[in-house]
């Protein structure tokens, strides 16, 4: 026979009582479902701005005049969008020799098609492959050798797309060939489907040949929808973007640090909301709890009183109810994060397609952190919250 | 086990008046013998058995438990001198309904991180003839049953002397009957046994009978 002890006393209450512990239970899990739901979607949008930010990996971003929005829907909200600048953009900016440009990278953009030729709805973006640096550092899955990655009939996919067994995807009725697979970023990049420009030309071919005409006169291999340029170390990026402005017409330049900040400036307000509605979600648990258990302690008052009549001293007393709330706080703590891990992780592909702004779950150590404090905090509260009632009860036979 | 209680005083105090409840009672206990208390409502016999079972402290005076000044202790070491030595039940207690009948005797060992001693445990409830009850629930019980398992927790303790006020309150006459018996076989195993009571049959029963006035 096992050793009994107050923890198995506290436990045995509890078993035999169920109705009246419930509810301490429930609310624990509750407070610890919804906090950690809260803090993984605070999360998870923080991470997703900081990722696109390093992801970019550039300065600045010429679109055409008039463009700043679609290229905001394209990098952040994930919304296949085309444009192209009517000049030639490239020999202007190499016409204009302007100081403190480091590297410059152009990009074409293209849109697949929700008619029955093509497998996914995704955005295109054709790059030229040695002058490119947006994509490469962020290869997680290779399916083919490194120099060959963007070579032509080849496609390297954003992470949310699904590469088929033969790794073939049809656009237009062409089959290409998947080359590699990107890390996550929670963006828009993640719908993306970065080509050569060889590629884009066929691909773009192959739209034409079904009637979609996306620019008169466009030559896949030249047409530019973007520019994405770094500045050397120690170089003013808004001296940059002011030389570009008055060398080149028709061009609208974005600082995508501007870019991101405008969206993350945006989502602070909504993420102080999210963290003063946890803050109250806990203080407001804490005197439910302490309420609840104010209650059932004095409902239980008379067993108390005979256990200090045969010699239970207060202090065990005080033990015995914290070691109730602390088994009740365990057992709806876990329960909360099993039930946030269920509400979450099955439904991520479809909450990030319904939000518009990046979007990208923690994983590996902040995510256990996330765990962790979460739980702690809902396996504390409970004991807190009936501490007084605890203090209170231990008095028990009066001292007179 | 020999118990002196030495000139004993405790008055309460209200807003309006004081109480003297005690003044100056003395006697002594001896081991396996069997005392009723007697006296009218309000007389202090409560107050005397929480003094004795070292729940209150008296105002003056002193109870000594073979040599031990229990009146000079603390309040935890009196708590756990109610653990094995003393035992004490006060009118009314019930026993613990979430907690089965062999959990209620055995409830101390909860507290004190031990296995139940299982032998004690079957000589206590073959005494008190509540062998069949041990994996009922209190709810289960009639009065009397109850009344026996409280006995049996106390004995189970080790209780070298017993305090119970008006133990057959509340029984009928056959239930009152099978306490009395209980009690003088308890005391025959050399338990000390104190009864505050106003039940006759108790104590033409009883070795010595004290009157409170």
């Amino acid at each position: 026979m096992k050793k009994r002890s107050i923890g198995a006393l506290a436990y045995k209450n509890i078993q035999n009582n169920k109705g009246r512990y419930f509810k301490q239970a429930a609310m624990v899990m509750v407070l610890t479902w919804t906090m950690l739901l809260g803090l993984i979607i605070i999360v998870s949008i923080s991470s997703g701005l900081e990722r696109l930010r390093d992801r970019m990996g550039a300065d600045l971003m010429l679109v055409p005049l008039g463009y700043e929005r679609s290229a905001e829907g394209i990098l952040i909200k994930g919304e296949p969008k085309y444009f192209y600048f009517e000049q030639d953009i490239m020999t202007q900016l190499e016409n204009a020799d302007i100081e403190g440009i480091e590297r410059l990278s152009s990009q074409f953009y293209l849109t697949s098609s929700n008619q029955g030729c093509c497998d996914i709805p995704v955005q295109f973006i054709g790059l030229d492959k040695d002058s490119d640096f947006t994509i490469k550092p962020w290869i997680k899955t290779l399916y083919v050798n490194e120099k060959d990655y963007l070579n032509d009939g080849y496609i390297v996919v954003g992470s949310s797309i699904d590469v088929p067994e033969d790794g073939k995807i049809r656009f237009y009725d062409q089959y290409f060939t998947v080359a590699a697979k990107l890390d996550q970023t929670g963006s828009g990049l993640d719908n993306a489907v970065f080509l050569n420009r060889t590629t884009t030309k066929t691909l773009y071919e192959a739209a034409l040949s079904k009637g979609f005409n996306f620019m008169d006169g466009c030559d896949p291999l030249k047409t530019v929808s973007s520019v994405f340029i770094t500045v050397k170390d120690g170089t003013d990026v808004k001296r940059v973007s002011q030389q570009i402005r008055s060398h080149i017409d028709g061009v609208q330049v974005i600082a995508t640090d501007g870019m991101i900040g405008s969206t993350q400036q945006g989502l602070e307000g909504f993420i102080s909301l999210m963290y003063i509605l946890i803050g109250i979600l806990i203080v407001l648990s804490f005197v439910i709890l302490s309420l609840s258990f104010k209650l059932q302690v004095t409902e239980r008052k008379d067993d108390y009183k005979l256990m200090r009549t045969i010699g239970v001293t207060k202090g065990e007393i005080r033990k015995l109810v914290l070691s109730q709330a602390f088994i009740l706080s365990i057992i709806g703590s876990i329960l909360g994060l099993v039930l946030a891990t269920v509400s979450i992780f099955p439904f991520y592909t479809a909450i990030n397609a319904a939000v518009s702004i990046p979007f990208l779950i923690p994983s590996g150590i902040k995510l256990v952190l996330l765990y962790l404090v979460t739980g702690l905090i809902g396996i504390i509260i409970g004991p807190l919250g009936a501490l007084g009632s605890a203090i209170r009860i231990s008095g028990g036979l009066e001292e007179r | 086990m020999k118990i002196e209680v030495n000139n004993i005083y405790k008055s309460y105090h209200s807003k309006h008046r004081d109480i003297d409840v005690l003044k100056d009672v003395t006697f002594s206990l001896e081991k396996g013998k069997f005392y009723c208390l007697k006296g009218d409502s309000g007389c202090g016999k409560t107050t005397l058995l929480s003094i004795l079972a070292g729940v209150i402290k008296p105002d003056k005076g002193q109870v000594i438990v073979d040599d031990t000044n229990l009146t000079a202790l603390s309040e935890d070491k009196r708590t756990k001198l109610r653990r094995h030595t003393i035992a004490y039940i006060p009118q009314a207690q019930e026993v613990i309904e979430d907690l089965t009948v062999e959990e209620n005797i055995t409830l101390v060992d909860y507290f004190e991180g031990k296995k139940v001693n299982q032998e004690k445990l079957e000589e206590v409830v073959n005494i008190l003839g509540i062998n069949k009850l041990r994996k009922e629930y209190p709810r289960e019980l009639s009065g009397g049953e109850a009344r026996r398992v409280i006995f049996a927790r106390a004995l189970y303790q080790g209780a070298s002397v017993i305090y119970a006020d008006e133990p057959t309150n509340d029984l009928d006459k056959d239930n009152r009957e099978a306490i009395a018996s209980i009690i003088k076989s308890i005391t025959e195993k050399g338990v000390t046994f104190m009864a505050a009571t106003h039940d006759e049959g108790l104590m033409c029963r009883a070795n010595k009978v004290f009157a409170l006035q």
